[in-house]
């Protein structure tokens, strides 16, 4: 039988009509079956029914009082559970407790595995005679406050009873006249051994016990009740499936409970108060706090910059970068409502996540021009910003690409936002390639091999389908991998074109060469050949950051973070030519401030991008890479002379400018009018070239301009910063969500993809998450 | 206005009667489907579509909108059926007429044709359950070999290997069957 004819001829059989009278009865059962189910169950929804924390603790009581065998009736059991009340007796818990009573007269015990539970928590019902005063003083107090706050939030609540389910109340009397044979004889044994106050609370509670204190009386029973167990437990097991029959019994009238037996201003509940459950607590789950569970994640620790004295270090000097990782991970943990670990945050990649506006000039000439503007800090009263903003150019003549895919392939991969993710991301990517482009892809387990050999991105089927057969499974032999990676690049290298390894993994390496230094000492000898790496990151619980941040700052690459298929559209295709086209590499900036304007200043952010002053002029000395339309920005907080400082002047070593000012800053002082805050210096390298190119501009007081003067771009750049600092838990920066909120509302402009709304939300969510410790 | 299933659905677990009742209206006919290709008579197959729906009442609430909801279905059918025919056995008569009234769903014009869908039909109905069950959805509802892996819980690899078993199967009848009538 061939492939096709079985295909062919079971799709052309029809099957027979199902009778019309078949149909109708089966939709009649399956009514039946979901009344009964939904009837079985509470109203409320699956969510509701998930058990608080609380819940959790007195049901494992109540276990294991049963366990212990010695609960004789459900006195004792009410005796126990009152006293737990009374022991944390906030109104809090009182509402859970009621609200469970509720529920476990309703829900199908079985259903919450609590055999026998249920019949001793309606025995618990009964015997509110035997509850002291005083606690019958403090619930109905608490009934009222309770009932108060249900009255305030505008929904009908279940008073709080004692008695917990009415129907349960209703049976009392009955089942006590039954089984009160049965405990009076069990009672005269057990009676010399027992203490009086604990026996007093065993039998039915029509007998008041005078002054047996609730806390006392579960102890006291508990030791006496041990000996017994045995023959009391036999008892109750009798007991239970008949009150539990009892309890059950719908029809059981609702009897008003003698009048003693009814607190002062309660009223017994009605059937139609049932139907209504009280509203229910927002489940109290504990929140995962996923980095000290699961959380194997690994950040790069450092501190963030501190201010410097300009007499001291007038120079700041640091390399740009592009990536944008630490914003995605940021959200990722935000959104599931945690804060994300101090060492996630690297400022300037949170800033630099959004595309901004800034002048670009025209292709052919330098690649990006700095865009810079002086305005008040709203962070320190007296204090100025200095936005130093830079955008490359975009591409108009893409060069040929060649593409190797290095993809991780190993275990750790297996998850759904990580290989899945991966595949359908390289998939986006694909579609924003030239036609005669080359792809070649390497993965990488326990060991690393060549999955597809150079390739014409036209041929899509050919590549889809290497893609699709991708299996995650095995260790990680990482550098293996980018071993084979770089050699196949090189042997396909085009000149004049780009080349360039895309890394996609989580970064968990564990076979082969996992120390990241030497790690890094192999691509740094990789990069002066002239292929370029772009590190993608995935998944979380066991991200290595630490070493994604290596590889692509070693190996001249950016890194990205892919959390979701909206973050791999917006790296992979929307920004897909940043992503692929370097247009400057090793791009430093290097800022002198004048000490005649400026007494401090902070690097906002880069504090793992900073350079040496030295480096600055040393073209050996690797940087950060600008690729076509990327865009960079750097924030100063500065303390122009006259403000309050934060750093004192030194008493023995008098400030060298103040004695005696330098004759350069004389001549800026008459040329400029004295007015320049700094001079900027940026130094590039177009990509094939090994010798860098000088950019200066001084920053002057005629850059100064009003906050809200300034465009969509700056403000929001500054909302962001001042966000991403107070996630860091900056010193610096007073923790006003709401303010950040405010700017970046104002400053969202078009925002074309949504990203800036989204970034609202984000601190939105933090300002409701910022009560959690930060994880570690 | 039409919903769509899972508004349904999350309706029904809410406890809407009406969003429940629309939903099994709306699947009876593909879970009486599943059914009759599973067991190859009408009357089981009425039975199990019934229980079907039952069970899906029973366990509406569990339904976790991971998948389809007709991929849920599939597999609520499937194990309604093999539950059926264990409950059946267990009480004896473990014939089951089999494809007898294939006589009007086969749509080839000649009778000889007819025979032979017949025949092919017995071979299918003669696999084992799991092969069985893998060709119903495979072959005959033209299910991916992924979404069948869904269905019945296991990898995309055991659907495929299972398909290749199968096919090799129903050859075999079938040339057993063509020598038969060759000799006879």
């Amino acid at each position: 039988m061939d492939d096709r004819k079985l295909e062919d001829m079971l799709s052309h059989l029809k099957a027979p009509e199902p009778s019309k009278d078949a149909q109708n009865q089966a939709l009649e059962r399956a009514m039946a079956a979901f009344d009964e189910k939904m009837s079985k169950t509470t109203q409320a929804n699956p969510e509701t029914k998930r058990l608080t924390g609380i819940e959790n603790i007195l049901i494992h009581v109540r276990r294991k009082l049963m366990q212990k065998r010695f609960v004789i009736s459900g006195t004792t059991g009410a005796v126990a559970t009152c006293a737990l009340i009374a022991v944390l007796g906030t109104p809090f818990f009182y509402s859970q407790v009621s609200q469970l009573v509720v529920d476990d007269a309703r829900i199908d015990a079985a259903s919450l595995k609590l055999e026998g539970a249920s019949s001793l928590f309606t025995d618990d019902a009964s015997p509110q005679a035997s509850v002291d005063k005083d606690l019958r003083q403090r619930l109905e107090e608490q009934n009222a406050i309770a009932a108060e706050r249900a009255a305030q939030a505008g929904a009908s609540a279940m008073p709080l009873a004692i008695e917990g389910s009415p129907s349960a109340d209703a049976a009392a009397p009955k089942k006590s006249d039954d089984i009160r044979g049965r405990l009076e004889a069990q009672k005269m044994q057990s009676a010399e051994r027992a203490e009086p106050q604990g026996l007093a609370a065993m039998p039915m509670g029509a007998d008041n016990t005078a002054g047996a204190t609730m806390q006392v009386a579960p102890m006291m029973s508990m030791d006496a009740a041990a000996p017994k167990a045995k023959e009391e437990s036999k008892v109750m097991r009798e007991i239970a499936p008949m009150s539990e029959r009892v309890a059950r019994k719908p029809s059981a009238p609702l009897t008003p409970a003698p009048a003693s037996n009814v607190m002062p201003g309660f009223v017994a509940p009605t059937e139609a108060d049932m139907a209504v459950v009280s509203p229910v607590q927002p489940p109290v789950d504990v929140i995962q706090h996923q980095y000290q569970d699961v959380g194997r994640d690994q950040f790069q620790a450092f501190e963030e910059n501190s201010v410097k004295a300009v007499q001291a270090e007038p120079v700041s000097t640091f390399s740009i970068d592009v990536d944008t990782s630490s914003y995605s991970f940021v959200r990722r943990a935000l959104n599931s409502g945690v804060l994300p670990q101090k060492n996630a945050i690297r400022i300037e990649e949170m800033v630099n996540y959004f595309d901004y506006n800034y002048a670009v000039p025209e292709a052919g000439g330098d690649p990006f021009l700095p865009t810079v503007a002086v305005y008040d800090s709203p962070w320190r009263s007296g204090n100025k910003l200095i936005h130093i903003g830079v955008k490359g150019y975009e591409v108009q003549t893409k060069p040929k690409s060649n593409l190797v895919f290095l993809l991780d392939t190993s275990g750790s991969m297996h998850s759904q936002d990580k290989l899945p993710l991966l595949v359908n991301s390289f998939k986006m990517l694909l579609d924003t390639l030239s036609a005669d482009d080359t792809v070649s892809i390497v993965t990488y387990a326990g060991s690393s091999g060549v999955a597809l050999a150079p390739t014409k991105a036209s041929d899509k089927q050919k590549i889809f389908s290497v893609l699709d057969n991708l299996q995650a499974s095995g260790s990680t032999a990482g550098a293996e991998g980018i071993r084979q990676a770089y050699q196949l690049a090189e042997q396909n290298f085009v000149k004049d074109g780009n080349n360039r390894i895309i890394l996609a993994t989580d970064g968990d390496f564990n076979v082969g060469i996992t120390n990241q230094d030497e790690l890094k000492g192999f691509v740094e000898r990789k990069r002066k050949e002239g292929i370029f790496l772009s590190v993608l990151g995935f998944g979380q619980g066991n991200y290595n950051d630490h070493m994604m941040q290596t590889l692509a700052q070693n190996g001249n690459g950016t890194a990205a973070y892919i959390d979701s298929l909206n973050e791999a559209r917006k790296v992979l295709v929307d920004e897909a030519s940043s992503m692929l086209f370097t247009i400057a590499k090793d791009v430093k900036l290097q800022v002198e401030f004048n000490p005649q304007t400026v007494q401090e200043y902070r690097l906002v952010g880069y504090e793992t991008r900073a350079l040496n002053r030295e480096d600055f002029n040393n073209d050996k000395v690797d940087a950060g890479d600008i690729g076509a339309g990327h865009t960079v920005t750097a924030i100063y907080e500065i303390t122009p002379v006259g403000a309050p400082p934060l750093v004192d002047d030194l008493r023995y070593q008098k400030p060298a400018a103040k004695a005696e000012p330098k004759p350069e800053a004389d001549l800026v002082k008459t040329a400029e009018g004295g007015d320049e805050y700094a001079f900027l210096k940026i130094r590039y390298k177009k990509p094939d070239s090994d010798t860098s190119t000088l950019m200066t501009r001084p920053i002057t007081k005629a850059d100064e301009k009003p906050f809200a003067s300034l465009s969509d771009d700056i403000r929001f750049a500054n909302a962001v910063a001042s966000f991403a600092q107070m996630l860091k838990g900056s010193k610096f920066v007073p923790a006003d969500y709401d303010a950040v909120i405010e700017t970046a509302n104002q400053a969202r402009g078009k925002d074309e993809f949504g990203y800036r709304t989204e970034f609202v939300n984000l601190v939105r969510l933090a300002k409701t998450a910022a009560g959690l410790q930060p994880l570690r | 206005m039409q919903q769509d299933d899972h508004t349904l659905v999350r309706n029904a677990q809410a406890g809407d009667r009406q969003a429940f009742a629309m939903l099994v209206e709306r699947h009876y006919g593909l879970m009486f489907k599943v059914a009759w290709q599973w067991c190859g008579n009408r009357d089981d197959a009425q039975d199990i579509a019934q229980e079907s729906a039952v069970k899906l009442a029973q366990n509406i609430r569990s339904f976790g909108f991971d998948a389809a909801f007709t991929t849920w279905l599939y597999r609520i059918v499937i194990n309604a059926a093999k539950d059926f025919y264990k409950a059946k056995n267990r009480h004896g008569s473990r014939e089951m007429p089999l494809f007898d009234d294939v006589e009007y769903i086969s749509a080839a014009p000649d009778p000889e044709k007819q025979l032979a869908d017949k025949d092919v039909l017995r071979a299918v109905a003669e696999l084992p359950e799991t092969l069985r069950e893998t060709v119903v959805l495979v072959c005959w509802h033209g299910m991916s070999h992924r979404e069948a892996g869904e269905v019945l819980d296991c990898p995309e690899g055991t659907i495929s290997w299972r398909i290749s078993e199968a096919r090799k199967k129903i050859a075999a009848a079938m040339d057993l069957k063509q020598k038969g009538k060759r000799h006879g």
